[in-house]
């Protein structure tokens, strides 16, 4: 069974297509980076596969359950198996951090000493005991990714959607969460991840998709892209996947 | 077990308590003795209803369901058509938030239904009054007054309908203003049947057509003991009606993707900003140099091109003109001059400038959440910022203001230049406290605002807490005015007075100014919390 798979999966915006004819089968125990330039579609697919925008047409196959808003019964079913780590604006700002988790925890149908219990185990894991009674408002940006990590964990989930996990973490956060999510995997987990940053995808993916202008252009293991260059970097891969432009300081004459 | 309904009831207490906690939030303590006084008002009316009701003769049994019939049909109205007129949807889930979360669909709506009692707390409070009066009478049966929780549940599923529909209706551009026309005329249908006046016979239907068939009319007929098979069928009816009304709209909201609405209905071109309309918002730099002048057209291009400013900007001369035009002038149209003609122009242009008010003054950063950090970076004075903001309502205001004048004079209503002239004057001097008093508020009471939700969710209750507060205190000094045209008989009497006030409203507004901007720069990092803060799982 794979834990992601969507069928010509297409997104429209008036005549505009964010996501076109998408069609991804993510094996489960799988780590895919899914890759993009700004406006290619990723965070449109992501939503999509979160069940917060509905598809124009085609379908999604989450853990085998189709996501369909006229099935919802299978909606829910997939939704308690997988973590997610959303947009950082989904965060309820006036919680405190190991409220939002409880509250998190109960959402997926955890007990709520259960939930309480976790959260305070997840706080002291992702270093944010020391925000103490911070509201999740004076978090830095660092901070609320941590915390929107730690939600995608308290019910153990299957699977995991995560947009941009480490945008704006800090070397030593970024270190603990990927060795986290590397253990996750190895434990049978699926992580489905958006990042700009390529270093960490190339390092942490097996299989890579890269999306430009609504279209998959490329996908496969770092190894399959490559074409034969051993020495190819994901970012030279990625630019000469999604477009080269040579462009400088020179072309700013003024600058 | 938890359900995730109960969680989603706690994470909103959490954040209530939290927001109350923050030491910087003191202030709105006010706001909440100010809300507590008015409830408490409403409850004393409650009370009075209660002893009223519990005292009524069976001889008077009819004319008492007469009488409850029309308060239930004023309930009625005020629960389903209030929150439209104020272009606001009062608490409501954040689903944005929640759907990620595996919660049936049944639960959250269930919710939804439950947050609609925060449109009709008042209604509630009398209803609560009616409810225990009926009780106490020994000669109603003592089954007959719980159905009036049937009207409760039916006008609850009812308002949960309305608000997803009309909701969606909004996130349309093309839609958006022929639904605010439709709504427009269903507010005013009744208003016209009864102050315009109709042929005899139509009268004569419409006054002997059987109330009792009507949701209020029936639920007054079963509360009162008369009827009950018929009365409770047709309650139950209606109930079941809005119960499926409720739960397929709510089903559609749901599922609504409001981006690709937006982008449908074309959203999208508005921000290109090379078209004909760009073009118009250029004047400020023929007028001011920069950085004025670029603060001015942006504020004229961001107001524009915002779906609520654009909605209530509609509704300063649809609204406004059309619930006034026939308490104004009553049957047929024709002029009788009364206290309310002579001031009717005054009476929308101040409607107006409340509604705007609201978008463009008082919270005038509120709109440009995150982004508002530039004013405290960029090498601009913000003082000239606050300037630019209030130049920019002034001109909205003053176009408003334009519009309904020329809107009058088509459907040719009798309004002389002195009266047009008059209700400029009236006005003017209100802008100006206004803007003085916006820009206080923008400082000392800032929250995140999304321009592009056409409907208000949050600060339905503190919007009309402003009201309450302000208003009557700004209407002293204009108030002044008129006393003074009526003592004297003399226009030169409310000019002379109303140029005094003009002249303490321009004080006042130098005042507040040189407070905002200090308050500006002491309290940036609130200010700049709060236009970054989202909410909890509900709306408020």
């Amino acid at each position: 069974m794979l834990a992601i798979e969507t069928k010509n999966l297409l997104k429209t915006y008036g005549t505009k297509a964010a996501v076109d004819g998408l069609s991804l089968s993510v094996p489960q125990g799988c780590f895919y980076g899914f890759l993009g330039p700004n406006g290619a579609g990723k965070t449109t697919t992501i939503k999509m596969l979160m069940g917060v925008a509905q598809p124009t047409s085609g379908e999604i196959f989450l853990l085998g359950e189709p996501i369909d808003a006229a099935n919802p019964e299978a909606g829910l079913r997939a939704r308690r198996r997988i973590g997610l780590v959303p947009d950082e604006t989904l965060l309820f700002d006036n919680l405190t951090g190991g409220e939002y988790l409880e509250f998190i925890g109960r959402m997926y149908g955890l007990q709520r000493s259960m939930a309480a219990e976790r959260a305070k185990e997840l706080i002291e894991f992702f270093e944010l005991a020391g925000a103490g009674r911070k509201l999740i408002s004076e978090y830095s940006k660092g901070m609320r990714k941590r915390v929107a990590m730690a939600a995608a964990l308290i019910h153990r989930p299957q699977l995991f959607l995560m947009d941009e996990p480490f945008e704006g973490v800090d070397a030593v956060g970024a270190r603990l969460m990927k060795d986290l999510l590397l253990d996750l995997v190895k434990n049978g987990s699926t992580i489905f991840l958006t990042s700009h940053v390529l270093e960490v995808v190339e390092r942490l993916c097996d299989r890579i998709a890269i999306i430009h202008e609504g279209k998959l252009v490329a996908e496969g293991t770092l190894d399959e892209l490559r074409q034969g260059s051993e020495t190819e970097t994901l970012e030279d891969l990625f630019v000469r996947t999604v477009g080269e432009q040579n462009r400088t300081a020179a072309d700013l004459s003024w600058l | 077990m938890d359900t995730p309904g109960a969680a989603i009831l706690w994470a909103q207490w959490r954040t209530i308590l939290n927001f109350y906690r923050k030491p910087q939030m003191g202030g709105y303590w006010v706001g909440t003795v100010v809300m507590a006084v008015w409830y408490l008002m409403l409850a004393g009316g409650g009370v009075g209803l209660a002893v009223l009701l519990g005292n009524v003769k069976p001889s008077e049994f009819a004319s008492f369901e007469f009488l409850l019939t029309f308060g239930l049909l004023a309930a009625f109205l005020y629960w389903q058509l209030v929150p439209v007129f104020l272009a606001s949807t009062g608490m409501s889930l954040d689903t944005r938030k929640i759907m990620v979360y595996p919660v049936p669909e049944r639960q959250l709506f269930l919710i939804e239904v439950l947050l609609r009692l925060s449109t009709g707390v008042e209604v509630l409070l009398l209803l609560t009054g009616a409810f225990v009066g009926l009780m106490r009478n020994s000669e109603i049966p003592g089954w007959a007054p719980p159905s009036l929780l049937l009207f409760v549940i039916f006008n609850l599923y009812l308002s949960a309908g309305i608000k997803d529909m009309v909701g969606r209706l909004m996130e349309r551009k093309g839609l958006r203003e022929v639904a605010v026309l439709v709504l427009v005329i269903l507010m005013v249908s009744p208003q016209m049947i009864a102050m315009m006046g109709l042929p005899a016979g139509v009268k004569s239907v419409l006054l002997n057509f059987n109330q009792s068939m009507f949701p209020w009319g029936a639920a007054a007929g079963l509360a009162m003991g008369r009827l009950p098979v018929l009365n409770l069928s047709l309650m139950l009816l209606y109930t079941a009606a809005a119960i499926w009304f409720g739960r397929w709209q709510f089903h559609r909201s749901l599922h609504f993707d409001v981006d690709a609405a937006r982008a449908q209905s074309g959203h999208g071109g508005t921000t290109t900003g090379a078209g004909w309309t760009a073009i118009l918002f250029r004047w400020p730099r023929h007028l001011f140099a920069d950085p004025l002048a670029a603060l001015v057209e942006k504020e004229m291009q961001s107001l524009a091109r915002s779906s609520r400013f654009r909605l209530v900007f509609f509704m300063g001369f649809t609204f406004g003109l059309v619930v006034w035009l026939p308490l104004t002038f009553g049957r047929n149209g024709l002029s009788q001059g009364g206290a309310m003609e002579s001031n009717f122009l005054t009476w929308i242009s101040v409607y107006s400038v409340m509604m705007l008010g609201e978008v463009a003054l008082f919270n005038s950063f509120g709109f440009d959440r995150t982004a508002a950090q530039f004013y405290w970076i960029a090498p601009v004075q913000l003082r000239t910022v606050l300037l630019a903001k209030n130049i920019t309502a002034s001109v909205y205001i003053f176009l408003e203001l334009s519009i309904i004048t020329l809107v009058c004079l088509i459907l040719r209503l009798p309004i002389s230049g002195l009266k047009i002239a008059e209700a400029f004057a009236v006005t003017t001097v209100m802008a100006v406290f206004f803007t003085g008093l916006g820009n206080l508020g923008t400082v000392y009471y800032p929250r995140a605002a999304n321009p592009q939700n056409s409907w208000r969710a949050r600060g339905g209750s503190k919007f009309q807490m402003w009201m309450l507060l302000v208003y009557p205190v700004l209407g002293i000094p204009i108030g002044l005015a008129y006393m003074a045209r009526y003592a004297f008989e003399s226009q030169i009497g409310f000019y002379g007075v109303l140029l005094l006030t003009f002249g303490f409203a321009v004080a006042f507004y130098g005042v507040a100014m040189d407070t905002a901007e200090k308050g500006a720069l002491e309290r940036k990092e609130q200010i700049l919390i709060a236009l970054t803060e989202g909410e909890g799982p509900i709306g408020s």
